[in-house]
Order: structure tokens, then C-alpha cells, then sequence
């Protein structure tokens, strides 16, 4: 039996309006998803340590920004983070003595590590004090970091193979962490902004996340767990946005197909905050939110 | 724009090499810990003490690609190493056995303008 949740319409009429915070399916843990405007985002699988996203932000504006993103299992895990607090770091790692680190600079700093065959990743930053890390084991994964302005950081694990990773950052102090483990994920982060943060989480195959936040302080935390999973968190832009990186690349996000939000637009959007959990097979959802300080969760499991 | 091509192959692990910065005031610099290998873009401020600045990194390994292009403008307040350059840009890499590198450093003020560039094999 498959729970759907879809938050969009609601979220959508209730565009401006604060608190509108649901939850749903058997089994659900309150604390494992959570969504608090000005202070964060979490989802987590089973409150375990692992397929955990989030997405943490202790106030309005600042420097205190981290997301953390940690996908699989033992001895099959990969991780993501990225910190914007006073030790500003990024990295990306594996389960195992394998783990790179970016410390904080005032230079643009970039780490990439690639074991495998065929993968591909791309990393570019324009501005000051930006920072991003890359790690792929795995065959023909890709990956792409874009940065412009000051200050942003972002971090990519991927273990698996043909994974899919896009984290596009346009703006001062947004940060993004996405850990992808198994085949075929696609994650893809695009924040416009100041000061958003977000953070995903995919173990399984096929599986789709897609976070959009516009305008500043936004928070986001995804978690898929399964196959064929499609998931979006769009704060601000509507029901479909597109972010071009440094060169020209087109990324974009959209609702998931089979889901329809009525009179969701883009628009200026600050202090959101959403998280989504999507275990088991073939969930959709789609959480639309617009103005500010709205709050949302979204928790799906089929068996 | 003068070019000044490096060729380094290094194969030991476990060493470090460095380019010191050139008497034109660009460099790039690279440290080597075991198969990490970090690349520095450095000026002298004496001759550069702002402007903007391109690093490129092209990264071939077996058949895994990599590309990383980092960009802005630079000035007093950039970190400096020992010896007082500045550091304009880092990039830490994984190269495993046969791994290529080249790397290029382009900087300008005004109408001044220069590049630095080396190749990398393990």
C-alpha cells in the first residue's frame, strides 16, 4: 500500500501563512522529519545514524549555516557536509579512512577525489571564500558544483554507479551537502539567494530529489531511501525553476510527473523551512511553499 | 602574455614538490601527500597586489574527467603564505598511478595581465 502525501496544493493556497506542518504514514516518528522556520530542517530515516539529511540554521542571516548529508549503510555509506560556522569546512567521504577536508580561506578552495572509471566532475566558483568538495567512487557518476558571489560551500559524495549530482549556488553564505549511494540518483540542489541551506540524502535506485530555494534563509532536508522515489522542496520557486552554473549549464527542478499544483509561482521566499522522507518504492511528493516562514513535512512509506 | 610551462613527473609517494613563485610574481605551487596532490595559485604582492584571477585544473585519470575553474579578484586581505605570497586559489586532487593534470593560472589589473601554467603526470 502505497501513503501519498502532497503538501503542494495546501502549502500553495496557504502561500504567506506560517506553521502549516503535516505528517503522515504508519510508523512515522515525529522527530524523524522535522521543519522549523529560522532554526532548520531534519529527516532521517529511523533516527539512526545513517540516511540521515540536515539542513541547520540557527537564526535569520549569519554565518551559522551547515548541512549534513549521510546516505547507506555500514560499510556502504556516503557522506556530505558542509559548515559555514566560525571552522567553515566542506567534505565529502566514505565510510572508511577515506575523508578529504576543506578548510575555511579566503581563497576560492575546490577538493575532488575520484576512484572508478568513467566519472565525471565538474567544479566552479567565481567570487571569494567559497568552498566545495567532490568525492565519487563508483563508475560513471557525475557531478557538478557551481558557485558564484561569497562565501557559499557545497560538498557531493557519491558512491554507486550512473548517479546524477547538480549543487548551483548564486548568491553570499548558502551552503548544500548531498550523499548519494547506489545507481541511477539523481540529486539536483539550486539555491538563489543569501544564507539558504539544504541538504539530501538517496540510497536505493532512480530515485529524484529536487530542492529550489529563492531569496534568503530557506532551509531543506530530504531523505530517499528505496526506488523510483521523486521528490521536490521548492521555496520560492513555484512549481518549476531552472539555475544556469557558471557556464551556461541549465539545471532545473520540477514537479515530480503524475503530481499538479494549481497557481504555485515563484517569487521572493525567506525562512522556510521543509523536510521530506520518502522510504520504500515509488513515492511522489511535492512540497510548494511561498513568502515566508512557512513550515512543512512531508513523510511517505510504502512496505 | 608570457607563458611559463612547468613539466613535472613525480612519481614517488610520500614527497612534496613546490614551484616557488616566479620573478614575475605568478606561480603555481604544488604539495603532495601521498596521492593527494594540492595546487596553490600564488602572485608575489609585491608585483600584483590586487586584480582578478582564472585557475583552471583539467584532471584526466584512466577514463574518470574532471574539471575545476575557480575565479575573482584578489588583494591584501587574501591569505598569504610563508614567504608572503598570496594565495589566490586552491585545489586539492586524488591522482592515482597515471594521472595527468594540467593546470593554468591566468591574472590581471588593468591592462597588465599574465599566465603560469604546468603539466602534472603520476
Amino acid at each position: 500500500m502505497k501513503h501519498l502525501l502532497m503538501t503542494s496544493t495546501a502549502l500553495v493556497l496557504t502561500a504567506g501563512m506560517a506553521f502549516a506542518q503535516t505528517s503522515t504514514g504508519p510508523g512515522v516518528n515525529p522527530s524523524d522529519a522535522t521543519a522549523h522556520s529560522n532554526n532548520g530542517a531534519t529527516a532521517n530515516e529511523d533516527g539512526g545514524p545513517f540516511n540521515r539529511a540536515e539542513a541547520l540554521d540557527t537564526g535569520g542571516g549569519g554565518n551559522d549555516e551547515e548541512a549534513r548529508a549521510l546516505a547507506g549503510e555500514f560499510g556502504d555509506a556516503a557522506r556530505a557536509r558542509v559548515n559555514l560556522s566560525a571552522a567553515i569546512t566542506a567534505e565529502g567521504g566514505v565510510t572508511g579512512p577515506i575523508l578529504a577536508t576543506v578548510a575555511q580561506q579566503s581563497a576560492n578552495a575546490n577538493l575532488q577525489f575520484q576512484v572508478g572509471t568513467a566519472n565525471q566532475s565538474v567544479n566552479l566558483q567565481s567570487g571569494v571564500r567559497q568552498e566545495s568538495a567532490t568525492m565519487q567512487f563508483g563508475n560513471r557518476n557525475k557531478a557538478i558544483i557551481s558557485q558564484r558571489t561569497a562565501g557559499n560551500e557545497a560538498a557531493i559524495a557519491q558512491r554507486g554507479d550512473d548517479n546524477d549530482n547538480a549543487i548551483i549556488q548564486n548568491g553570499v553564505d548558502n551552503g548544500a551537502a548531498s550523499a548519494q549511494v547506489g545507481l541511477l540518483n539523481v540529486s539536483t540542489i539550486l539555491q538563489d539567494g543569501n544564507d539558504n541551506i539544504a541538504a539530501h540524502t538517496q540510497y536505493g535506485e532512480r530515485n529524484a530529489a529536487m530542492t529550489f530555494q529563492n531569496n534568503g534563509d530557506n532551509t531543506a532536508a530530504q531523505v530517499q531511501v528505496g526506488n523510483d522515489n521523486k521528490s521536490l522542496i521548492s521555496q520560492g520557486g513555484g512549481d518549476n525553476r531552472t539555475l544556469a552554473a557558471l557556464d551556461g549549464t541549465m539545471r532545473g527542478v520540477s514537479i515530480p510527473m503524475g503530481l499538479t499544483a494549481t497557481g504555485a509561482v515563484a517569487g521572493a521566499a525567506s525562512l522556510n523551512s521543509a523536510a521530506s522522507i520518502q522510504l520504500g518504492n515509488s513515492n511522489l511528493s511535492a512540497i510548494i511553499q511561498q513568502g515566508n516562514s512557512n513550515e512543512a513535512v512531508n513523510y511517505q512509506k510504502t512496505p | 602574455m608570457q607563458m611559463f610551462p612547468i613539466l613535472l613527473s613525480l612519481a614517488l609517494i610520500n614527497t612534496n614538490a613546490s614551484a616557488t613563485p616566479s620573478p614575475e610574481g605568478c606561480a603555481l605551487r604544488i604539495t603532495e601527500a601521498g596521492r593527494m596532490v594540492m595546487l596553490q595559485g600564488v602572485v608575489d604582492p609585491q608585483d600584483w597586489p590586487h586584480g582578478m584571477y582564472e585557475m583552471s585544473i583539467m584532471t584526466q585519470q584512466g577514463s574518470n574527467r574532471s574539471v575545476s575553474r575557480q575565479t575573482g579578484r584578489f588583494d591584501g586581505s587574501n591569505a598569504k603564505t610563508t614567504d608572503g605570497s598570496l594565495v589566490l586559489s586552491t585545489v586539492t586532487m586524488y591522482v592515482s598511478d597515471g594521472g595527468r593534470l594540467a593546470v593554468t593560472l591566468q591574472i590581471e589589473d588593468g591592462d597588465r595581465n599574465q599566465s603560469c601554467s604546468f603539466d602534472y603526470e603520476r
